[in-house]
């Protein structure tokens, strides 16, 4: 008798197949853990950290546009903001989804194509103008995701 | 509606712009009206101007949050929380509104561009540096 349950239980948790049968669930086990710990990670990131850098990124918007009364004597802080912006923007373009990673993307590249000597009023109200759209778009993203996580 | 709220920004950044540079002129009006329009908020100021023959009207007022349901249960441990938004919309010789802009963050920025002409602070700016 006690040799028939032995061997049983050696049947069950030695034989190959079960073996093949155990990886597969510890495979299944490790696949919910990870997708659960991004789930989580999601949540914290859209509660917490989206929402305080859609509010960087508003707030460097708002000052490009109150500097661009005194163009002039505001370029220095101009360049400086435009810099805190691109920050922001990068920080944003690596958690943020494909469609709006694209407007990002653009909205750097403007950026980035500033020289030292082409900093003008039409330019920077055009990067002003293209990242408030993007705002927009992201505002629209929070929103959506802000039920999902 | 991306498309849409595209044309809304272009629209606001360009009245920015114009108020920036002066080509429109803004009033400081009476809030009064709106008030009794709109019980439930607070207005922080109102501001008209005519631009080639509509009358644009821009407030920035603030507004209780509406409660969750769940905050709502424990109202007693939950704190009131005041939004601030602005508000942009046509109005007729009235003071009737006809139509109301979507609410997109740049309203915000328009709303300190006409506070700064009307304080005339560019003006101060100017004087005080000519000064000898």
């Amino acid at each position: 008798m006690l040799e028939a349950i032995s061997s049983l239980l050696k049947k069950i948790f030695f034989s190959p197949e079960i073996g093949s049968f155990y990886s597969l669930v510890s495979l299944l086990l490790t696949i919910f853990i990870f997708l659960s710990i991004r789930k989580i990670k999601n949540f914290y990131f859209c509660k917490v950290r989206l929402p305080q850098l859609i509010k960087k990124v508003k707030s460097n918007t708002s000052k490009i546009s109150d500097f661009l009364n005194n163009f002039k004597e505001s370029k220095d802080n101009i360049r400086l903001e435009l810099g805190k912006l691109e920050a922001n923007l990068k920080s944003l373009s690596k958690k943020i989804n494909k469609p709006i990673k694209l407007y990002i993307k653009k909205d750097l590249k403007r950026i980035r194509n500033l020289s030292k000597n082409n900093l003008t009023p039409e330019i920077t109200w055009e990067i002003y103008r293209e990242v408030s759209k993007t705002l927009e778009e992201i505002n629209n993203y929070f929103e959506d995701i802000k039920w999902e996580a | 509606m991306a498309e849409d709220k595209d044309k809304f920004v272009d629209v606001v950044t360009k009245l920015i712009e114009l108020t920036q540079k002066n080509k429109i002129k803004w009033q400081s009006r009476d809030s009064s009206e709106v008030t009794k329009k709109y019980p439930n908020y607070r207005i922080e100021g109102l501001f008209t101007t005519n631009y080639k023959g509509k009358l644009l009207q821009l407030f920035q007022y603030r507004y209780k949050k509406p409660q969750d349901p769940f905050s709502v249960a424990f109202a007693a441990f939950s704190k009131e929380e005041w939004v601030t938004s602005v508000k942009l919309e046509i109005i007729d010789d009235y003071g009737n509104g006809l139509w109301q802009f979507p609410s997109i963050n740049a309203l915000s920025d328009l709303f300190s561009s006409v506070q700064y002409q009307l304080a005339g602070v560019k003006e101060l700016i100017d004087n005080l540096l000519d000064e000898k």
